[in-house]
C-alpha cells in the first residue's frame, strides 16, 4: 500500500516545527534577561551592603575618638598643659569635621534622590568658596603631607559668578577630599580656576596611583568604589564622587575625568553661569503668563 | 485661576506636596507627569531628562525610571490613593532639528511616561506632547488643571 505524502500535513508540520524554534529562541531571550536582572540586583545588594559597613567604619572611628579625647579632658584629675590641651583640641576638631563632612554628604545625597535639592542661585564669590574649601581640608592635606596648590585666574577673583554657592563648595571640597585621599604621601594637588564665555571651568589634578580606562565611568557610580574589604586602603563611603556628578548636572553643568594608570587623575568640571531669570524671579512672571490665548488648559 | 502658592519645578526634581499650588515648570525634550488625586484634591508633578538611570551619579528622579515611581511614592504618603490617581503628560519635543530613532530622547521620554503609566495602571487623562517646540506649563494641585503653552522658536 502506497502513502501519498500529504502535502497540507507538512507544511502544517514544518510550521508548527518553526514556531516551537521561535518560541525556544524567545525563551532563551527573554532567560537571558531576566539572569541579567538577577545578576544587577545582586550586585546592587552588594554595594548597598558594603556601603553599610564603610559608613560604619566612617562614623564609627572619629566618634569613638572624639568620645575618648573629650571624655579624657572633662575627666581627667590634673589639667593637662596648655600645649596637650591643643593638640587634643585639634585632634577632636579633626575628627568632628570628618563627621560632619560625611554626614553632609549623605544629606546631600539623600536631597538629590529625594528630587528636592532646589539650587538657589546669587552672585558668588568663588574666591572665597574655594579658599574656604581648600583651608578646611588643610589639616588632612597635611596629615599626609600633601601639598595643595591653587591657582585662580584674574577674571574669576574680578567678578561674581552666578550659581548656587553651597552646591558649588560641595563638589569642589568632594573633589579636592578625595584628590587627596588617592595622593600618595608628599604627593601633589592642584586645582584651577577660570572663566570661558558664559562658564565657569574648575580642575582638580592628583599625582596618585590614577583610573584605568576601563573603571572611568565606575568611579561616578553610587556606594562604588574600585577597591573593597580587606584589601581597601582608602577612607570614604563611595558616594562623594557621585554627589558631585549629580550636584554639577543640578547646576547644569558637566564633569570629565582625564586618567590612566600611573599617571595620576583629572577632573574637569563646567558649570554655566545661571540666568539671571532662573530661581527667585522666574516665579515673578506668575500665573498672568497662562492667562492667554496662547495658553491650552488640559 | 486661584491664588495658590507658586513654586518652579527645576529639572530633575520633583514636587508632591498636600495642598494647594501652582507648579511651573519648563519642558523641551523632558517629560513632566502630572499625577492628580481628585478625591484628595492633591498632585504633584515631576520633570525628567531622560528615561532610564544607567547607574551613573545618584539615583536622582532626572530619570523616568526613578521619577515616576518615586512620585507615586510620594503622592500616597501625602495622603493619595493609588486607584484615585490620574495622570497628564507633557513635553517630549524634539528641539533639535534632525534627530530619529534611538537618539530622539523626548520620543523615548514619551514612550516611557506611556508604558510606565500603563504599568502602574495609572490612566492618562490629558496629554500634549511631542512636536518641534518647547512648552511652560503650570499645574494648579488643588483642581488638576493644567495650562500649558507653547514655547515660540525664536
Amino acid at each position: 500500500m502506497q502513502v501519498l505524502p500529504d502535502l497540507e500535513l507538512i507544511e502544517e508540520l514544518r510550521k508548527r516545527l518553526e514556531a516551537k524554534d521561535k518560541a525556544y529562541r524567545d525563551l532563551a531571550a527573554v532567560t537571558a534577561k531576566l539572569e541579567e536582572l538577577n545578576r544587577k540586583l545582586v550586585e546592587s545588594e552588594e554595594l548597598k551592603s558594603s556601603f553599610l559597613s564603610n559608613i560604619r567604619n566612617e562614623i564609627n572611628n572619629p566618634l569613638t575618638s572624639v568620645l575618648a579625647m573629650s571624655e579624657l579632658l572633662a575627666g581627667g584629675e590634673e589639667m593637662p598643659d596648655e600645649k596637650t590641651l591643643k593638640s587634643i583640641a585639634g585632634l577632636i576638631h579633626k575628627d568632628a569635621f570628618s563627621l560632619n563632612f560625611q554626614l553632609r554628604n549623605i544629606f546631600a545625597a539623600a536631597e538629590l534622590e529625594a528630587g528636592e535639592a532646589v539650587p538657589s542661585f546669587t552672585n558668588t564669590d568663588i574666591e572665597s568658596v574655594l579658599r574656604e574649601s581648600v583651608s578646611s581640608l588643610g589639616t588632612r592635606a597635611s596629615d599626609k603631607g600633601v601639598r595643595v596648590g591653587f591657582d585662580i585666574s584674574a577674571e574669576v577673583k574680578d567678578a561674581p559668578f552666578r550659581t548656587d554657592a553651597e552646591k558649588l563648595q560641595r563638589i569642589f571640597l568632594n573633589l579636592l577630599a578625595n584628590a587627596i585621599e588617592y595622593s600618595r604621601e608628599g604627593g601633589e594637588v592642584s586645582a584651577s580656576v577660570w572663566r570661558e564665555p558664559g562658564r565657569l571651568v574648575l580642575t582638580v589634578r592628583d599625582n596618585g596611583a590614577g583610573i584605568d580606562k576601563k573603571d572611568h565611568r565606575a568611579v561616578f557610580e553610587r556606594f562604588k568604589q574600585l577597591e573593597s574589604g580587606a584589601t581597601k586602603q582608602h577612607a570614604g563611603h563611595g558616594l562623594g564622587l557621585s554627589i558631585v556628578k549629580s550636584s554639577v548636572e543640578l547646576l547644569g553643568g558637566a564633569i570629565t575625568l582625564e586618567s590612566s594608570t600611573g599617571k595620576g587623575a583629572m577632573f574637569t568640571v563646567s558649570i554655566p553661569e545661571a540666568d539671571a531669570c532662573m530661581g527667585g524671579d522666574f516665579l515673578s512672571e506668575g500665573t498672568e503668563f497662562f492667562d492667554s490665548p496662547q495658553s491650552e488648559r488640559f | 485661576m486661584t491664588a495658590a502658592e507658586s513654586k518652579y519645578l527645576y529639572p530633575g526634581m520633583l514636587f508632591a506636596e498636600p495642598g494647594d499650588y501652582s507648579v511651573t515648570t519648563v519642558l523641551g525634550s523632558c517629560v513632566s507627569v502630572c499625577l492628580w488625586d481628585p478625591s484628595a484634591r492633591a498632585g504633584g508633578m515631576n520633570h525628567y531628562l531622560l528615561p532610564l538611570w544607567n547607574g551613573d551619579g545618584l539615583r536622582t528622579p532626572k530619570y523616568g525610571n526613578i521619577a515616576i515611581p518615586l512620585l507615586v511614592e510620594k503622592l500616597l504618603q501625602a495622603g493619595c490613593l493609588k486607584a484615585n490617581l490620574k495622570a497628564k503628560v507633557f513635553g517630549g519635543a524634539s528641539v533639535l532639528e534632525s534627530t530619529s530613532g534611538l537618539l530622539n530622547v523626548g520620543e523615548r521620554n514619551i514612550h516611557f511616561a506611556e508604558s510606565a503609566l500603563e504599568e502602574a495602571r495609572i490612566p492618562i487623562i490629558g496629554k500634549d506632547v511631542g512636536g518641534t517646540t518647547g512648552r511652560k506649563l503650570m499645574f494648579v494641585t488643588g483642581t488638576g488643571d493644567v495650562y500649558v503653552r507653547k514655547l515660540n522658536k525664536k
